[in-house]
């Protein structure tokens, strides 16, 4: 579903954050926020803060700072938050909590068994307090919690991917079938330049207050003057290819992955 | 020559057995890189070493019982930064010194509180899952701030489940789920592939680039760095 900013102006601790904010995320894609204060705007997208004048819309629904506490609840519903949370109950309480409030109060069991299958974790863990998994596990567990009323929007905290190679993997694989067979609309904080670049289909950066500009992966990552504007870091197959061509003239694409690059390596070293 | 030293040491929370007699030297002076998977217990190790958690078995820090020498180990990470240890006061002075008005990023409180721990003069430092989670600019801030700290003797500890991270230290130690702790080298790592493949870590970039490339005959060694795998390929 396609998600709509309009004129979105918030403060917070008294500074203007956000000032005449229009932009749009559009249906099943995967993007990136990066940039100032991107935190409280998936916030605001997630309809956990309210202080901005303004709305936020996707198809009939629209909410803003008056919206009555029914519309908040047809949102939250329809747009799935990913975040850190300090309370400490066990996995099975925390997706049967999101299930019940959403309205799913029959077959449980197999809403917890689905969930959980998404981001393979464990049956054995439902019983696991958070605290006692490691911070790997407890992310995937607060993901699985999320998945399981089924958001048509999935919004993703920053540093809910910093997983280890196998689970990272792992839900790189979920999140493209989250968007290529579920069709949904995926929106991600984060500063791994190496996932945005594999998973990226837009990446959204909030560059002042009143700008938030849209590029293409490739746009970004390429252009120097951008790269070195935002402080990214630049990916390493991008990287790569940056050093072949300033070393050896040798110009190389822009490839999504390390074997891609391995194909081009092997065309233009056998020319030379 | 090593300056903590576990031996032994077991450790389980109520339900869950974390380490059984697990061994492992840390040397002194250098930067040492500890990498295992989600849950094979390096924030555990962590709070071992700060004396949050008891354990059974005996670790000794500079020949002494490391329990007379907590205040020796600081412990930097994105929570601790940004959670407990900083005080209004300390946020209110750094503020002014940067002639920032707004609010603190967390980034940037991470980079004070690493100050902070600096100046309480720790032999050793450690860093929990810090380097993938902070961003670009303050990561190289760090990660310079803390190299010059080790070539002034400051022994410093990595532990991370991102094998890029391996690059940047002298020593690299991976834990495996609960027991054991095996000591490599960045030579050993091309030899050890289906070792790490098994334990669910991945190679570096570089190294597994250059892994690929020899596969294929197109290189006859791997590299450790890009430079010098580029000179290999277009010779």
């Amino acid at each position: 579903m396609e998600i709509k900013v309009n004129n979105l102006s918030s403060t917070y601790a008294n500074q203007n954050i956000f000032k005449n904010i229009c932009t749009k995320f559009e249906d099943h894609t995967i993007n990136f926020i990066i940039g100032l204060n991107r935190h409280l705007f998936l916030k605001i997208l997630s309809g956990d803060y309210l202080e901005y004048s303004g709305n936020i819309a996707m198809d009939n629904l629209q909410i803003d700072k008056e919206s009555s506490s029914e519309t908040l609840y047809k949102w939250k519903k329809n747009v799935g938050y990913v975040s850190m949370i300090n309370t400490n109950i066990t996995v099975k309480k925390l997706i049967l909590s999101n299930l019940d409030k959403y309205g799913y109060n029959k077959d449980h069991d197999k809403h917890l068994n689905d969930a959980l299958k998404m981001v393979h974790l464990d049956k054995c863990y439902l019983d696991n307090y958070l605290e006692e998994l490691s911070s790997g596990e407890k992310k995937l567990a607060l993901m699985a919690s999320v998945l399981a009323y089924n958001p048509k929007i999935i919004l993703i905290d920053e540093n809910m991917l910093s997983l280890d190679f196998g689970h990272k993997t792992n839900l790189i694989k979920i999140i493209r079938i989250l968007k290529n067979r579920f069709h949904k609309t995926i929106i991600i904080l984060s500063n791994d330049t190496n996932l945005i670049h594999k998973l990226a289909d837009f990446i959204y950066v909030i560059e002042k207050n009143d700008t938030i500009q849209k590029f293409d992966k490739y746009a970004l990552f390429t252009d120097e003057k951008k790269v070195k504007k935002y402080h990214l870091e630049v990916p390493k197959v991008i990287n790569f290819s940056n050093l072949v061509l300033k070393n050896k003239n040798v110009k190389l694409g822009f490839r999504d992955d390390i074997n891609d690059l391995l194909k081009d390596i092997y065309r233009y070293a056998k020319k030379w | 020559m090593s300056l903590v030293s576990i031996k032994n040491v077991s450790f389980s929370y109520k339900k869950k057995e974390v380490f059984k007699n697990l061994n492992m030297d840390i040397e002194d002076g250098k930067w040492t890189t500890i990498v295992g998977s989600n849950g094979t217990g390096k924030t555990t190790l962590t709070k071992i070493l700060t004396g949050e958690l008891t354990y059974h078995g005996k670790i000794t820090l500079d020949g002494c019982d490391i329990k007379d020498k907590y205040s020796l180990v600081g412990l930097l990470s994105l929570e601790k930064a940004c959670l407990d240890k900083l005080s209004d006061e300390e946020i209110k002075d750094a503020l002014n010194l940067l002639k920032i008005t707004s609010s603190l990023s967390d980034s940037e409180k991470c980079l004070i509180y690493l100050n902070h721990l600096l100046m309480q003069n720790p032999k050793v430092l450690l860093i929990d899952n810090l380097l993938d989670e902070i961003e670009f600019p303050y990561k190289d801030k760090i990660i310079k701030r803390l190299k010059k700290e080790c070539k002034n003797g400051l022994t410093v500890v990595n532990l991370s489940q991102n094998m890029e991270d391996i690059q940047l230290g002298d020593n690299i130690i991976v834990i495996n789920n609960g027991c054991n702790a095996l000591n490599i080298t960045t030579q050993d790592i091309i030899h050890n592939e289906k070792k790490l493949k098994e334990l669910d870590m991945n190679l570096p970039f570089i190294i597994d680039l250059s892994n690929k490339l020899k596969y294929y005959g197109m290189v006859d060694k791997p590299y450790f760095n890009e430079k010098e795998l580029i000179d290999a390929i277009w010779k």
